[in-house]
């Protein structure tokens, strides 16, 4: 048997996202941050979570969409991630999925809004797609992204040499 | 029993192990100081939870080594042979050796190296030596006797310890044939009986081809705990005292049990956790109780509440802002460790190098109990170890150049901590040479860090020994002179918010003194508006506040604004400009200019206005997020909104670096 997981399923843009429900810490709805300097423009800024301080990040801006007013359905999900805390302003949740692994579909290089890189795969809940989202990618520093840019490129002179 | 998961104790056992190992050392440092008996004791037990334990875990090479060392030490705890230099000598490596096959079990490689090969067998023949007929004796005996006669009398107390005497039968059934007579004579009768104490011995024989060491494994564990004599079985008089096992620690488990307390009061170990004194939580628990009867007392007036009482609501704030100050510092001081726990480390250092160089040091370790932030008591180790070599290195002179200075052979070393003020002080002092003017500017000058030795004054040279790649050394050895040092000492000083200074007097000796932030955990500051933003500003740094005449400030080609402070140009940082906030005021005469300083540098931030002081706990920003220049951390404030803190230090490089570019 295919091994199963469960993913939280959010809303952005009209299209719903998947984000593996164990890296999941909690859901709590939008509260104002405190912005830091020099940041990505989508990093909204810290907020206090019980004594920790943890980034939210919009994942509209992340994805390059333009910024909604939030809403009384905005939530900030927090997701932790190889031990690092973050939070992710999402338009609504809505769903918890079970998902086997052999329904996990690749994701054809075109067509979404969103940066394929940051996707997982993607499955089908009924009659609608839902994107996985890697968790991992999403708040890596500029640095490490430029970094694994370089890496591949020069995997790719080595492929082609 | 088998689907536990061991390596999860592993951690546990790895603590206490080194912290064993630390209490074994020093110990042993004090019995060759001359110590009592006494040490021989504590050293045994460590040596003994440290085979028991490794032994249990999974760590047979271990095991083995401690066992050869604990053989050796048995003999001395009988008084059947004396210590001497070369057996505290022969510990003391095996104490290293420990250390290294912890570091490679922590590490998850194979434990066994040729070093503790060649220490085990070094240990066999220091033991055997001395009492060869006894070890002739334990070597013939398994293939001679056919069996063993076991006396076995368990203490009162053995099962509240969790050891079943089945479990050990069972476990001797398994080795050979076996026939138990269970001895009943201190049976007490059934009024008197106790059922939770064990009142049974038992006489066992054995037969079989059993060594008596695989006896003596079952028995690990309740060694402390029970009257034990194993002999041979053909054999008709009893062996002399060598092979019998009685051991008479008092009271059941009080073996392993002081070993590692005995270790916690030596050293505060470095890993993952902090063991704090019952007297804290005392006075922690004390506070708390205070604060819920604040608690109480200020709930009353929310039932029913008139105006005439407005006078007892002050006092119960008063009372409860007081008691939470209290218990504010009692729980930092939770993180407050004495730094006895890093200078436990020197004596050693200090005699295994003043061995090597043949030079007489005596170390005096004053203030030990002066207490540090564990974080700054982590980091701290390594730039004192580099001071302590130094100056028995390069300060202290070898005994004859010593005697020509009319100075006594015997040279002094001393560790001192103290407090000042809101730091900790750690002095290195030593009686040796003083710096060597001379070698330091010829140096300088070859290595081009300065033109001219005319009008350096002694600070300044003193100075010149800080800088990256400077030794004096004509020699390089493996203790100091590859010019790696004093600048990585000052490093990781200012790393930790502190500062280091020289004072050195030729012929008289050197000292080195090494200022300290009490903690770096919580910081006094004041709040600052930019816009519609708040930042904390550590107060520490901050010189004085301004408001300035927009006259007042004289714009300079590329953009840079100076003031005029006290005689000296100061630039301006813009703060909103600095952090990209909105909504800030624009023109210098509608807000405030606070001229902070760090590192011997000035300069003047301009802020909107200061809203207020209060102290800040700082919380990491790198946590969860990454270092972001400009900011050294964040706290929360009353309203459970976040703040960012300054990085007073890290704003001026930035102007700096701005003005370079």
């Amino acid at each position: 048997m295919a091994d199963q997981a469960q993913y939280l399923t959010v809303n952005l843009a009209h299209e719903e996202y998947g984000i593996d429900i164990l890296a999941v810490r909690e859901i709590r709805g939008w509260t104002p941050v405190t912005r830091i300097p020099q940041s990505p423009h989508y990093v909204l800024g810290v907020l206090n979570l019980r004594g920790a301080i943890v980034p939210v990040i919009d994942l509209r801006l992340r994805f390059g969409l333009t910024r909604e007013e939030y809403n009384a359905t905005t939530v900030t999900v927090i997701i932790t991630v190889s031990g690092r805390q973050f939070g992710v302003v999402v338009d609504a949740v809505s769903d918890v999925l079970d998902v086997t692994s052999d329904a996990i579909r690749p994701v054809p290089d075109m067509g979404t809004t969103v940066d394929t890189e940051y996707l997982k795969g993607l499955t089908s809940a009924g009659d609608r797609m839902v994107l996985l989202l890697d968790a991992d990618k999403l708040l890596q520093s500029q640095d490490a992204q430029m970094l694994e840019a370089a890496l591949n490129a020069a995997h790719d002179v080595k492929a082609v040499a | 029993m088998s689907n536990i998961n061991i390596a999860q104790f592993h951690k546990v056992f790895f603590e206490e192990s080194l912290e064993g190992l630390d209490a074994m050392e020093s110990a042993l440092l004090a019995l060759d100081d001359g110590g009592a008996a006494e040490l021989v004791h504590s050293i045994f037990r460590a040596a003994h939870s440290i085979k028991g334990g490794s032994a249990t875990f999974g760590f047979p090479d271990m095991a083995a080594l401690t066992h050869e060392a604990e053989s050796l030490l048995d003999q001395v705890r009988d008084g059947r042979r004396a210590i001497d230099k070369s057996i505290i000598e022969l510990m003391l490596r095996t104490v290293d050796c420990l250390r290294g096959m912890f570091e490679r079990a922590q590490a998850g490689q194979p434990l066994a190296d040729a070093q503790s090969e060649d220490l085990k067998r070094q240990l066999a023949e220091a033991a055997g030596h001395n009492v060869p007929a006894a070890a002739g004796k334990a070597a013939a005996k398994p293939a001679a006797s056919g069996g063993w006669s076991i006396q076995f009398r368990p203490h009162a107390g053995m099962l509240a310890g969790g050891n079943d005497p089945l479990r050990l039968l069972r476990e001797l059934a398994a080795l050979g044939q076996l026939v138990v007579e269970a001895q009943l004579d201190r049976v007490p009768t059934l009024d008197a009986l106790d059922p939770s104490e064990c009142h049974l011995g038992w006489r066992i024989e054995l037969t079989g081809a059993v060594s008596r060491e695989a006896i003596k494994a079952v028995f690990e564990w309740v060694e402390d705990e029970c009257d034990l004599t194993i002999e041979p079985l053909v054999v008709a008089a009893p062996p002399p005292a060598p092979s019998v096992e009685a051991v008479a620690v008092p009271a059941a488990g009080a073996g392993a049990a002081t070993g590692t307390a005995r270790g916690a009061a030596a050293s505060g170990n470095d890993a993952g956790s902090v063991r704090v004194s019952i007297d804290k939580i005392d006075g922690l628990i004390d506070l708390v109780g205070e604060l819920v009867i604040t608690q109480a007392m200020l709930d009353q007036f929310r039932e029913d509440f008139d105006p005439s009482r407005l006078a007892m609501l002050q006092h119960g704030l008063a009372q409860l802002a007081r008691h939470t100050r209290s218990l504010q510092e009692s729980v930092m001081g939770i993180r407050m460790l004495p730094i006895g726990s890093v200078f436990n480390r020197f004596p050693r250092l200090v005699r295994d190098l003043s061995q090597k160089l043949g030079k007489q040091v005596k170390l005096e370790l004053v203030g030990e109990h002066t207490e540090l932030d564990k974080t700054v008591l982590e980091k701290i180790g390594d730039p004192l170890v580099h001071l302590v070599r130094n100056a028995i290195d390069h300060g202290l002179e070898m005994p004859d150049k010593r005697r020509a200075a009319g100075k006594s052979d015997m040279g002094t070393l001393r560790l001192e901590a103290f407090h000042r003020g809101g730091s900790i002080v750690v002095e290195v002092v030593d009686d040796g040479a003083g710096l060597n003017r001379e070698a330091i500017i010829a140096k300088a000058l070859q290595k081009s860090l300065i033109s001219s030795a005319d009008t350096l004054s002694d600070e300044a040279v003193g100075e010149l020994i800080f800088q990256p790649g400077f030794s004096t050394a004509a020699v390089t050895t493996d203790l100091s002179g590859r010019g790696v040092g004093m600048d990585v000492v000052r490093r990781n000083v200012v790393d930790l918010g502190g500062t280091v200074s020289i004072n050195s007097r030729p012929g008289k000796g050197t000292t080195f003194t090494i200022t300290l932030p009490l903690t770096l955990a919580i910081i006094d500051g004041l709040r600052a508006a930019v816009g519609e933003e708040c930042y904390i500003v550590p107060l520490v740094s901050i010189v004085e506040s301004v408001q300035l005449r927009a006259d007042a400030v004289r714009s300079v080609t590329g953009g840079g604004e100076l003031f005029r402070f006290r005689g000296e140009y100061l630039p301006i940082v813009r703060l909103h400009q600095q952090f990209g906030c909105a909504d800030a005021r624009q023109n210098i005469d509608e807000g405030l200019v606070i001229v902070v300083e760090a590192d011997g540098t000035q300069i003047g931030l301009f802020i909107d206005e200061l809203i207020g002081q209060q102290q800040a706990v700082v919380k990491s920003l790198e946590a969860n997020y990454r270092r972001v220049d400009g900011i050294s951390g964040a706290t929360i404030l009353a309203d459970g909104s976040v703040a960012l803190i300054i990085d007073v230090a890290g704003l001026i490089r930035l102007q700096s670096r701005r003005k370079a570019a």
